[in-house]
């Protein structure tokens, strides 16, 4: 991922690196989804069964 | 003249000795030098040819390609004669309704659950984590799943050791019998029992180290996150401990259940009253603007914070603890990365930890 910028001549700007990272869309977990709860409280057959938009720990 | 207009929606955080760039529409990040951020903060101001002027003429053609770089990385777009207002700057409040947002917890029994469970339900809590230092049954994991039927959350995430009953079928029917739970972690593996694909209606993650709660903590490039709300978050409030709640294995209620101070007991305090107390919320809105170390990081926004371990350097006059955290290993100063356990500056706190 990472590309190479090097300089091409002395210059007082140095255009060097750009390096490239793209985080997942966290909050889906794949294809084989079961995208809704029932929640008794929010009167909802349709509450979102998603993972939080952050490593809530950070473990591994 | 032309103008350059920056998209709303990217964010540039100035590190010490380079910038990150933040799409928060697409979720990505991308890191370029420093002298980047001098251009795009003129370009706010001035048009393209009046900034050209500014550079001698070896340097014009630098100055055109980062110009260009902008235009095909769709930051922003030029226009003819002045900026595009229709492109106001974003409110970066962060709202957050839940009153909760994740509960961390310590079991060595199931029945801990049955006293939070009701609580969960009060403060709206969206997440749950479990930290189990027993080995869970395939009972156990659908007992805990069906105590969180029709609740509120929208997650459980559940960390325990392996045993050799887990295997392709025990995975297979928790697939058949849970609903809230997104992740399962087993640790100390001896072997592992297959390849999880995305086939399950979460993930699943075996492990052959034993994992303790005390290994949590960790900045690492896999645990950034980049988008709207993470963002948000961040630039508004501590990362890891705003609107959390961390209940150890004693039941004491804490920020973390890796952090020393106890705001009480399940046995004895409600959650309610725990987080009611000033002192609990004395970290939520510390931000890693005010950390040492994470406020000179360009990364600072994208990470997520950890008050349970950290170098233990710097406090403010009321005590708090504005240190970097102990188990990042970048330093933004020099921008590399490296073995944080193996720095001999961090020694002193390794050692008062015990980890």
């Amino acid at each position: 991922m990472k590309k190479m910028y090097h300089e091409k001549n002395k210059l007082p700007l140095t255009f060097k690196y750009i390096e490239i990272f793209k985080t997942k869309n966290v909050c889906k977990i794949h294809s084989n989804l079961l995208f809704f709860v029932k929640s008794k409280k929010y009167q909802s057959d349709y509450h979102v069964r998603e993972k939080p938009l952050k490593a809530l720990i950070r473990i591994l | 003249m032309k103008y350059f207009n920056l998209f709303s929606n990217i964010l540039v955080t100035k590190g010490a000795k380079r910038i990150l760039i933040s799409d928060l529409q697409r979720n990505s990040s991308e890191l370029y030098p420093l002298e980047f951020h001098e251009i795009i903060k003129q370009l706010k101001n001035k048009s393209v040819e009046n900034i050209l002027k500014n550079y001698d003429t070896e340097s014009i053609s630098f100055v055109q390609e980062y110009i260009n770089l902008l235009v095909e990385k769709e930051y922003g777009f030029i226009t003819e004669g002045d900026w595009d207002r229709n492109f106001p700057s974003l409110n970066y409040h962060f709202h957050e309704p839940n009153e909760v947002s994740n509960i961390f917890i310590e079991i060595s029994s199931l029945s801990v659950l049955n006293k939070i469970k009701q609580e969960v339900e009060n403060l709206g809590v969206k997440h749950l984590v479990i930290y189990s230092h027993q080995k869970l049954l395939l009972k156990d994991f659908q007992n805990i799943d069906s105590k969180f039927k029709n609740s509120v959350l929208n997650g459980i995430e559940i960390i325990s050791p392996f045993h050799d009953d887990i295997d392709r079928n025990f995975i297979d029917s928790l697939h058949q019998t849970v609903d809230r739970i997104y992740n399962l972690v087993f640790h100390t593996c001896s072997k592992i029992p297959f390849r999880s694909k995305d086939i399950f209606r979460f993930t699943v993650q075996f492990i052959r180290q034993d994992l303790q709660i005390s290994a949590c903590g960790k900045v690492d490039l896999k645990y950034f996150n980049t988008n709207l709300p993470k963002v948000l978050e961040a630039l508004n409030h501590n990362s890891c401990l705003y609107k959390k709640i961390g209940i150890d294995k004693d039941g004491n209620i804490k920020n973390c259940p890796l952090m020393s101070e106890s705001y009480g007991n399940i046995q004895n305090t409600s959650l309610e009253e725990a987080i009611a107390q000033p002192a609990f919320r004395q970290y939520w809105n510390m931000n890693k603007d005010r950390i040492e170390g994470c406020k000179d990081c360009e990364f600072r926004y994208i990470c997520t914070d950890c008050r349970a371990y950290t170098e233990r350097s710097h406090y403010t006059s009321e005590n708090l603890d504005i240190s970097k955290p102990l188990k990042c290993g970048y330093n933004p100063y020099t921008s590399e990365w490296e073995e944080w356990s193996k720095n001999p500056l961090k020694q002193k706190a390794v050692t008062h930890y015990k980890i």
